[in-house]
């Protein structure tokens, strides 16, 4: 060997090296085998899974509303369409997309005049890549810094930097700022209102180079009636202010998007769930740039069903206005005027009138849920559900009620008296209903007493007294709906106010059997003057009649549910009993007693029966009256019951509530029932409720 | 020996055409405008579905021409032939330098393209079967010149192959077309070995690329790795790529979007796939280097393993060619071809299901793509001229003389 290096090999070393190579084909090939059994057979199911998460997706798109409408079919709530540009982010959109969509919307369109945080001036900047290379070339010590830490510095230097957008770039960055705030696959509006049609037409041109961007129906609540129908319908969220914050994860739980319009109060919440609607949902399909190419509707969506209130509104409005004059025209501390106007024998509100006033500026405030919101110390209204209450506790009986109305002397307390016996002087014997003609305080008290086992001499201690006596009153009471709550189909509504108990507070039981302690609200006065009405019968108030579906033309299709009489109880009483009662109540109108309560009504036709009310209150400071009054028409076949209050008026504002009544019974024949439906004896319309009672 | 006899038996004309590396390509083919279809049905596309499957079939249609034509060159032409194209590879990647697409740059960020009028033309693919004649020539000239073969005899071979290599890098280099670079060095590794280098310089050579590989991973999955590399002159695009091999589900959104999408639509495809047609992951660009996840989604494992046996296939028919013909150029030449498939089949497959980071390297005989396609078949062609003229050299008893 000459060199020590060289090398001997067999010819046969070719053959070796390409079998060598074919090895290797074969396992690299092996490897490729082995990964992909990883990827599909173990991991298959579970990207599998994936895919069906993120790919498949589904895209839903708001209904308009439910509209709302009255008695007549008048719309009170409805939709007003506007012409709106909207955004839908398709999946997997870059910024820079977004960026130039903006740039090119921008060109066609003036977006709406938003904040602009230092914040939202920096991602709208750095969503171009030109300008974030460029910023990116200011932070120092980048090369160190992950990709993610210097997006982060960019938008640092850009929020601390004076950086000023021209104000071209400035409206661009207010539709990006909405673009970016979107999420993959969902639709924001850029623009919801107030589009002009010059925006229109130009962006129409254009919609080609702006994927996403659409010309799209928004829509917001009109009120042809006026907006007092506001106050009892309530309001929807804007899909800019999005969902009320006390409830969003309640609401986004249910399926809402941030951005959807969503009842927030009275009706409009309550009623949510019928006049939202179904969204339409559609299948998207992504494209390779993360662009929308196919779109299939899988449910077209459905309209939000329509509301048929029991309120008439042109009435509704009559009443409104006479219960605000009332209460303005009376000035002083008077703080509103609240009246409701019910079917006694269906719950169905016709009217539901409320309105605050502010005592120290005069301001009126339209609160027509004043009337199952605000409890008020309603007077001798009550002594109906009194006089009941003892009959049922067999105090009195119908043959065996006469009492002497005299002042009621009770030791710790001053001389408690009717009004018109307040020295002793006029003290006579009264039954049953002679006692609710004159609105005897003295008779009541002395029920009460009855009922809670005290012999009443003038002068004994009330210590005696059973403290029960407020159970057993307010029993009574609640039997008609006073002091509780009366199903209305409303949210919000309060059960009264009770003052306190016990053998401390005994005396003020007896200002409870005539209405001067514990207040009520005046639907609840409503309701307990439809029981004694009605025969009997406590029936929840409704004002939503029916739920109707809607036809493709937008009108109203056909009735979904109809709002059938609730009866809540039944009140336990003999027909004598209750005679004694209704007989009381006719007498306060026609009654030939001197010192009978509502002869100031007695013109009004067909006749009424009613019981007025007077509670001593102390409003800033100053003594004032609330004048009630609860009533029903026509005294032989009650159709209508009318319950109002006038809190804070001065103590000489003597009739302001038979006043206020008398406009709307008049409003009532001539807006809501003709009087010749009455002079038709048929009564269809009666028997069919009574039945429908009975069938409940 | 079983080759012996059928030598023997089958002496007609037709028996000269190679139906073993037809067949493999002919069903891959299918395969491809199957696949083409399926990505154009679904991807929004300014062409229409038509209009994709038949660019791709008319340049199959070219790819048969060239494949005839190369056949009739018998081995002294190709010898001949070798310094001519490789000395017209080197000119048009010189040219496209100065000429490249600016349209295509801008989108691809490679200036690896021609482009004339609707035509578009990568002078890199081409130049992958010219390579692998130039570097056959230059092998069986070393091989046939040394008689005595020492390690030092074996640098010198391994050096003057780095020469003739050296130029093509450099080139794709400049061209931003790291992954083809990547395709020559498979083809150069493949036929050093073969070129006959002694073990006591493969062995370390073959351990220190292990290291220095593995060891460059793990620069770019740190950050200090990363600026360290950065100061090196490489760009932040290709660590994001490593970034999204390493971690495929980490950052769907921007740049490991196209990975995780592929992943997805493979691994959705399961055990036996989803059907022809159906797709409901979105790969984008996928009717090129993504193609894989169209068979991966509709086919499932079991047609990605029958997609990955005609590949196997075909290689094995071709090293079955080098052992028929015994003839070392003809051998060098083949081990090229085998080189440039496997490498395309493994970056290609493994970068689609997550194995191998995101390069511009196709799928051979399936991507969409006219240039990779001819290149392919070139490499085709020369395998189906061995054979064929192999079988004329045996009736006219001018066999070549094997150096086996």
């Amino acid at each position: 060997m000459k060199n020590p290096k060289k090398i001997r090999r067999p010819k046969s070393e070719l053959p070796f090296r390409l079998n060598l190579i074919f090895f290797v084909v074969f396992a690299l090939l092996l490897l490729l085998v082995g990964q992909l059994g990883y990827l599909q057979i173990l991991y298959g199911s579970k990207l599998q899974a994936v895919v069906n998460r993120t790919d498949n997706t589904v895209e839903t798109n708001n209904v308009q509303r439910g509209v709302i409408y009255d008695s007549t079919g008048k719309v009170l709530v409805g939709n007003t369409a506007h012409q709106a540009i909207s955004y839908t982010k398709g999946a997997n959109v870059m910024a820079q997309d977004m960026f130039n969509i903006a740039n090119t919307l921008g060109k066609y369109l003036e977006a709406n005049d938003t904040e602009l945080s230092r914040t939202d001036i920096a991602n709208y900047l750095l969503a171009d890549s030109k300008n974030s290379k460029y910023y990116e070339k200011k932070i120092t010590n980048r090369e160190n810094l992950s990709s993610k830490a210097v997006q982060e510095k960019e938008i640092d230097y850009i929020k601390n930097s004076d950086i000023k957008l021209s104000s071209k770039e400035e409206n661009a960055a207010r539709i990006f700022k909405i673009m970016n705030g979107a999420y993959q696959l969902s639709t924001v509006y850029i623009k919801e209102t107030d589009v002009s049609s010059k925006e229109l037409s130009e962006i129409g041109e254009h919609l080609s180079e702006m994927p996403g961007v659409k010309i799209s129906t928004s829509w917001t609540r009109s009120y042809p009636e006026g907006n007092d129908i506001k106050s009892l319908a309530g309001t929807v969220s804007s899909s800019k202010t999005g969902l009320p914050s006390d409830e969003v994860n309640t609401l986004l739980a249910e399926g809402y998007a941030r951005n959807d319009s969503v009842g927030q109060s009275y009706l409009e919440k309550q009623y949510e769930s019928v006049l939202k609607g179904t969204k339409s949902q559609t299948a998207i399909q992504v494209s390779s740039g993360g662009q929308i190419v196919k779109k299939v509707q899988q449910y077209a969506g459905k309209k939000g069903d329509n509301l048929v209130l029991t309120i008439n509104s042109k009435f509704q409005e009559e009443v409104q206005k006479i219960m605000k004059e009332a209460s303005k025209n009376a000035g002083g501390q008077s703080t509103g005027g609240y009246a409701v106007v019910m079917n006694p024998k269906t719950g169905a509100v016709i009217a539901l009138a409320g309105a605050d006033r502010n005592p120290s500026t005069g301001k009126m405030t339209d609160n027509v849920l004043g009337t199952i919101n605000e409890p008020i110390v309603m007077g001798s209204v009550v002594k109906g559900a009194t006089i009941s209450g003892a009959l049922m506790d067999g105090v009195i009986t119908p043959s065996n009620n006469t009492l002497i109305d005299e002042p009621i002397k009770v030791a710790g307390t001053g001389s408690k008296s009717s009004w018109f016996n307040s020295t002793g002087s006029a003290n006579m014997s009264v039954d049953a209903s002679r006692a609710l003609e004159v609105s005897s305080n003295s008779y009541m008290m002395q029920l009460a007493m009855k009922e809670g086992g005290f012999k009443y001499s003038s002068g004994a201690s009330l210590s005696g007294m059973n403290p029960n006596v407020f159970n057993k009153l307010r029993g009574y009471f609640e039997q008609f709906g006073l002091g509780t709550k009366t199903g209305i189909d409303l949210p919000g509504e309060s059960s009264g106010f009770k003052g306190p108990t016990g053998s401390a507070n005994i005396g003020k039981a007896l200002d409870l059997s005539f209405g001067n302690y514990d207040a009520y609200t005046t639907i609840q006065v409503a309701q307990y003057m439809s029981t004694i009405a009605n025969g009997g019968y406590r029936v929840a108030p409704h004002v939503v009649e029916q739920i109707r579906s809607s036809k493709q033309n937008g009108k109203m299709g056909a009735v979904q549910k109809t709002v059938s009489p609730t009866v809540l109880n039944q009140v336990d009483m003999t027909s004598a009993q209750r005679k004694l009662v209704t007989d009381g109540l006719y007498d306060v109108v026609h009654g030939s007693n001197k010192y009978k309560t509502g002869g100031p009504l007695a013109g009004i036709s067909p006749g009424i029966s009613a019981k007025t009310g007077t509670a001593q209150t102390t409003t800033n400071g100053k003594t004032t009256v609330t004048l009630s009054l609860a009533s029903y028409a026509p005294s032989n076949d009650p159709q209508v019951v009318v319950a109002l209050a006038l809190p804070g008026l001065s103590t000489n504002a003597e009739s302001d509530n038979m006043t206020a009544a008398k406009k709307i019974y008049a409003a009532y024949w001539k807006y809501v029932q003709s009087k010749s439906t009455l002079t038709n004896p048929t009564k269809a319309t009666s028997e069919t409720a009574a039945q429908n009672l009975n069938s409940n | 020996m079983e080759r012996m006899n059928s030598r023997v038996a089958r002496k007609d004309d037709s028996s000269r055409i190679d139906y073993g590396i037809i067949f493999p390509v002919l069903m891959l083919a299918i395969i491809g405008l199957a696949s083409i279809y399926v990505a154009a049905t679904h991807d929004t596309s300014a062409t229409s579905i038509l209009r994709q499957v038949v660019s791709q079939l008319v340049w199959y249609v070219l790819g048969i021409v060239i494949v005839t034509v190369i056949m009739q060159f018998d081995s002294k032409q190709l010898w001949k032939l070798a310094p001519i194209v490789y000395g017209i590879g080197l000119l048009l990647l010189v040219l496209v330098l100065f000429l490249y697409s600016r349209a295509y740059a801008a989108n691809t960020g490679a200036k690896s393209w021609f482009a004339l009028g609707p035509f578009t033309f990568q002078p890199s693919e081409v130049m992958k079967p010219a390579y692998i004649l130039m570097m056959a020539k230059v092998i069986t000239v070393y091989n046939s010149k040394v008689k005595e073969r020492t390690v030092r005899s074996d640098w010198k071979l391994i050096g003057t192959m780095i020469l003739w290599t050296l130029p093509v890098p450099i080139l794709l280099l400049l061209q931003h077309d790291f992954g083809t670079m990547l395709v020559f060095i498979a083809i150069f590794a493949g036929l050093v070995v073969v070129s006959g280098v002694t073990w006591r310089i493969l062995v370390p050579s073959f351990v220190g690329m292990v290291v220095l590989g593995s060891s460059t991973l793990m620069l770019v999955a740190t950050s200090w790795g990363q600026s360290f590399l950065s100061k090196l002159g490489f760009e932040s695009y290709q660590f994001a790529r490593i970034d999204n091999w390493l971690h495929p589900a980490s950052d769907t959104t921007n740049s490991g979007y196209q990975l995780w999408q592929s992943m997805k639509a493979i691994g959705s495809g399961q055990l036996f796939g989803k059907g022809f047609n159906v797709s409901n992951v979105n790969v984008p660009v996928r009717e090129s280097d993504m193609i894989f996840s169209v068979i991966g989604e509709n086919f499932g494992f079991v047609g990605s393993v029958v997609l990955i046996g005609l590949y196997f296939l075909l290689i094995y028919k071709i090293i079955q060619v080098i052992f028929d013909t015994k003839n070392e150029f003809y051998a060098y030449i083949a081990v090229g071809v085998i080189m440039m498939i496997l490498f395309h089949v493994f970056e290609n497959i493994g970068m689609n299901i997550g194995l191998l980071p995101l390069t511009g390297i196709p799928l051979p005989f399936v991507s969409a793509g006219g240039s990779a396609l001819i290149g392919n078949m070139i490499g085709v062609g020369l395998i189906m001229s061995m054979r064929y003229h192999y079988y004329s050299y045996s009736k006219t008893g001018l066999e070549q003389k094997a150096d086996f």
